[in-house]
């Protein structure tokens, strides 16, 4: 018998997307971003950590007046311009093409660039997918 | 180093194949031998070919209609070809397959036994656009001009010495580089989008020196106002020092920037023996960018 068996996730499993579905996607903001404007004019990001709580509570008590630990990631000029099409009503589709026409790439060269921001942005919490 | 004017069609020459699609579909590389074709965002057809040894290919018929039965989930009967087709694949034997008997097919085989070589189509037709089979143009193998085979896909066309070899590619975001090799001389075509950004930042010659590699041992020359060449002829103990580290002594490159296109195109060229510098500069004539019509 064996004593320390592997857990399965009891938790929901991610959903597994068809490449349609996914384009068909609508990514919206997460509403505890705070969203700047640098000097240059690029946009700066403003979002909280995301902690586990045991990480969380060692930092609440070391930290004499708490504040949510926050982290700025400033997005350069492409990055600035892909943010706009963040609005939670511009699907990944459209921002794709409007991409590869503002910027006269090909299709594939937009769809890597802007799927990889989005899980970049997705993987630090900033955004979700609608 | 010119343009051409905006098309209709596209031609796609890719590793031997070469078709006529229309513009408005997208292709993308999945692999060496394997091109994916969309018209709005969905796959409308798919090709993939090989070299054949022996002409006799049933087996391999076989084999290509089980994986496919495979990953369908479905069970495949032999087709015929939609009325008007068989002009597109008049230099093949056919063999069509769907998976019921009404509809149009969905996996054509195409053998070609004097060419030792065979090509699966993959088809998926829908009700809201034509049939792929009908807005394609004919497939062969790729045309050669002097010993020279066209390549051409998404927005650049090249024409590479037939004998080179394709062994790597990498469609990043931004950055294509085909890599090919005949023997021990390899051959880089770049391409990098959004020149005019990557210019504010670096010239020409800092932008291709970090992204090729180069060292310092060969020397810079502006031949134009946004050509840069590249050359390194190292002498006999140096090519040595050099051999002894596993690289390639030398080096012939030619960086150049397309404004009109705002791109940066890069041919590389190393080996061990001194360089063919016309077949260089060939190469560097017809390696050009064909504008994307704007959606």
């Amino acid at each position: 018998m064996k004593l320390f068996r592997s857990q399965k996730s009891k938790g929901v499993q991610p959903v597994q997307l068809s490449r349609q579905d996914a384009l068909r996607c609508r990514p919206v903001v997460n509403g505890s971003i705070r969203v700047e404007s640098s000097t240059e004019g690029d946009v700066v990001l403003e979002y909280p950590l995301p902690l586990k709580p045991l990480f969380l509570s060692l930092f609440q008590r070391f930290q004499k007046s708490y504040e949510y630990p926050t982290k700025k990631l400033q997005l350069d000029e492409m990055g600035s311009h892909v943010w706009q099409y963040i609005d939670g009503k511009t699907s990944v589709k459209s921002m794709i093409e409007d991409f590869a026409d503002h910027y006269g790439v090909t299709r594939q060269e937009a769809e890597q660039s802007i799927t990889a921001f989005l899980v970049e942005l997705g993987k630090r919490g900033i955004i979700a997918m609608r | 180093m010119t343009t051409s004017p905006q098309r209709t069609s596209q031609n796609i020459s890719w590793n031997g194949i070469s078709l006529t699609v229309p513009q408005s579909w997208e292709t993308q590389v999945i692999s060496l031998t394997h091109l994916s074709f969309e018209c709005d965002s969905e796959v409308v057809l798919e090709l993939r070919w090989q070299e054949t040894k022996s002409r006799n290919n049933h087996k391999l018929i076989t084999r290509i209609t089980k994986q496919y039965e495979e990953r369908s989930e479905s069970h495949l009967t032999t087709a015929t070809l939609p009325s008007g087709c068989e002009v597109l694949f008049k230099d093949f034997q056919v063999a069509c397959f769907t998976t019921t008997k009404q509809s149009s097919p969905l996996l054509i085989v195409l053998n070609n036994p004097d060419e030792s070589f065979m090509l699966a189509l993959h088809v998926y037709a829908r009700q809201s656009t034509a049939h792929p089979l009908k807005s394609i143009g004919a497939i062969g193998r790729t045309t050669r001009e002097d010993g020279l085979l066209t390549w051409a896909i998404q927005d650049f066309q090249a024409l590479v010495p037939a004998t080179y070899r394709l062994t790597k590619y990498a469609m990043k975001a931004g950055l294509t580089v085909l890599e090919f090799a005949c023997g021990k001389t390899m051959l880089h075509l770049c391409r990098l989008s959004l020149a005019g950004q990557r210019l504010e930042r670096q010239n020409l010659k800092e932008i291709f020196t970090s992204l090729l590699g180069l060292e310092n041992e060969g020397s810079f020359e502006h031949l134009a106002e946004n050509t840069v060449r590249y050359q390194a002829y190292p002498g006999i103990l140096e090519q040595i020092t050099i051999r002894l580290q596993r690289k390639k002594p030398f080096q012939l490159a030619t960086f150049w920037h397309d404004g009109e296109n705002d791109r940066l195109l890069g041919c590389f060229m190393q080996g061990i023996a001194p360089l063919d510098q016309q077949l260089h500069t060939t190469i560097c004539k017809n390696y050009e960018i064909v504008p994307l019509p704007k959606k």
